[in-house]
């Protein structure tokens, strides 16, 4: 190596050392190299020196823990409560969804799958026919509507609306009317009843195709709600269900 | 500033561009190496074989140096995982060098309580086979008994210098000291050559 702090005299003893250049005996060269060969052929070095070789097993396992994390967090406790419950009285529960009555025929459909598909993997299929058949009893005629695509989800959706509508008006797109603990949430396509005193703690939606004003009048045991002076519905919230009969 | 200073700077500069390209290749070989391809190794070898070997023979007698020159390639091999690309594959090597000959004086010193420093004429010629009528080789002979002849510090710093081309800061970091300790050593080993060379 040429040092630029070299004097001339420095530069002419390095070309002088540099004159001979001894090299390693070809025997001592195989020798090694030989060994070199051997190592590398015994056992094949992995591409990842092996200080970092902790990097893919503790990956894995931090990946599979992240994800079981994900699973258990995600799993909605709500729905395994809901699902232990229909387990003990599939039927009786079935009965008590007001929607399954109301629901129209395209709706009848997805609500019977979504009802198949939380039910006890035990009888999800007799569980979907039952809510079917419970839908094709009602009245065809009346134009009932759920307030939501699935019985589960619209029972937990209508409690939630109920207890609101309970200690408020309908709010400010509806036209509040009430009776004696029943109150209606009157728009201009849909009437929705609740009667939190008698227990119904899902409301009762009833759509109307008719304009007009709507009233109503209480009797002994239901109320009739009528628009424009033509009664359309009784409706009644005995042990905690509605029941509806359509007048016309 | 004379003209073979300029020169030699010049020189430096280039030189300096070509080992930076050399040693990135270096690390590249032995990267391939650790990865199981024994041809990266063979150019390597060839590469380093020479300056190694010298780097012990300067120091030792002959059977001791192919004895410490096979250790370190061995130490190579068998340690390869522990490279890491750093764009120094001479500094690693010389620094395994540098153990394997700091275990020989320890071993000599401890079979003669002497230090070989004290005088060259004790120390185990590199050159022994020198003695031959043509002036130069008598120059060569004479030059070699003198290294020979420099305290160990300041022989290993010279021939870190001139047979495995390292740097000062690298020279430095082998042999554990500062880059002012590793400057001085070279000025001190130079003024004994040129000195031993023109009495």
């Amino acid at each position: 190596m040429i040092d630029p702090a070299d004097t001339p005299e420095d530069a002419a003893l390095r070309r002088l050392y540099r004159q001979e250049r001894p090299e390693p005996d070809a025997r001592l060269d195989d020798a090694i190299l030989h060994a070199a060969r051997e190592a590398v052929a015994e056992q094949p070095s992995s591409r990842v020196p092996p200080r970092r070789k902790w990097r893919y097993p503790v990956g894995v396992g931090a990946a599979a823990s992240a994800l079981l994390a994900v699973l258990i967090f995600q799993q909605p406790s709500e729905t395994v409560e809901e699902l232990e419950r229909i387990k003990a009285s599939p039927a009786s529960d079935l009965q008590h969804l007001p929607s399954s009555k109301t629901m129209n025929s395209a709706e009848r459909q997805p609500a019977a799958e979504a009802v198949g598909a939380l039910a006890p993997s035990a009888a999800p299929a007799e569980l979907a026919r039952q809510a079917v058949k419970e839908m094709d009893a009602g009245d065809a005629a009346v134009a009932f509507r759920a307030t939501g695509a699935a019985p589960m989800r619209m029972r937990e959706e209508s409690a939630a609306d109920s207890a609101v509508s309970s200690d408020s008006s309908c709010g400010a797109e509806s036209t509040t009317l009430a009776s004696d603990g029943l109150m209606l949430c009157i728009t201009d396509e849909l009437i929705e009843a609740h009667d939190l005193a008698m227990g119904c703690v899902e409301p009762l939606s009833l759509s109307r195709s008719v304009a007009g004003a709507v009233s109503i009048e209480r009797e002994a045991q239901s109320v009739t709600i009528s628009i424009g002076g033509d009664p359309y519905w009784r409706v009644q919230c005995r042990d905690a269900n509605w029941r509806v009969d359509a007048l016309r | 500033m004379t003209q073979d200073t300029i020169s030699a700077r010049a020189a430096a500069a280039t030189t300096g561009s070509i080992e930076h390209a050399a040693a990135a290749q270096d690390d590249a070989l032995m990267v391939a190496y650790i990865a199981g391809d024994a041809s990266s190794f063979e150019v390597l070898y060839r590469r380093h074989k020479g300056p190694v070997y010298r780097f012990f023979l300067r120091q030792l007698a002959v059977s001791e140096a192919e004895e410490c020159h096979q250790e370190v390639w061995l130490k190579v091999i068998r340690n390869r995982d522990a490279f890491t690309p750093q764009g120094s594959f001479s500094g690693w090597l010389f620094t395994i060098a540098h153990r394997v000959l700091a275990d020989r004086h320890r071993a000599a010193m401890r079979r003669t309580p002497e230090s070989p420093d004290a005088d060259p004429d004790a120390l185990p010629s590199s050159a022994p086979d020198l003695a031959v009528a043509a002036d130069q080789t008598r120059l060569l002979a004479r030059l070699y008994r003198l290294i020979a002849g420099l305290p160990i510090a300041q022989r290993e710093a010279l021939l870190l210098r001139e047979e495995a081309g390292l740097s000062l800061s690298e020279i430095a970091s082998v042999t554990q000291t500062s880059e002012e300790g590793v400057k001085s050593r070279l000025r001190y080993a130079m003024q004994k050559l040129r000195s031993g060379m023109n009495p």
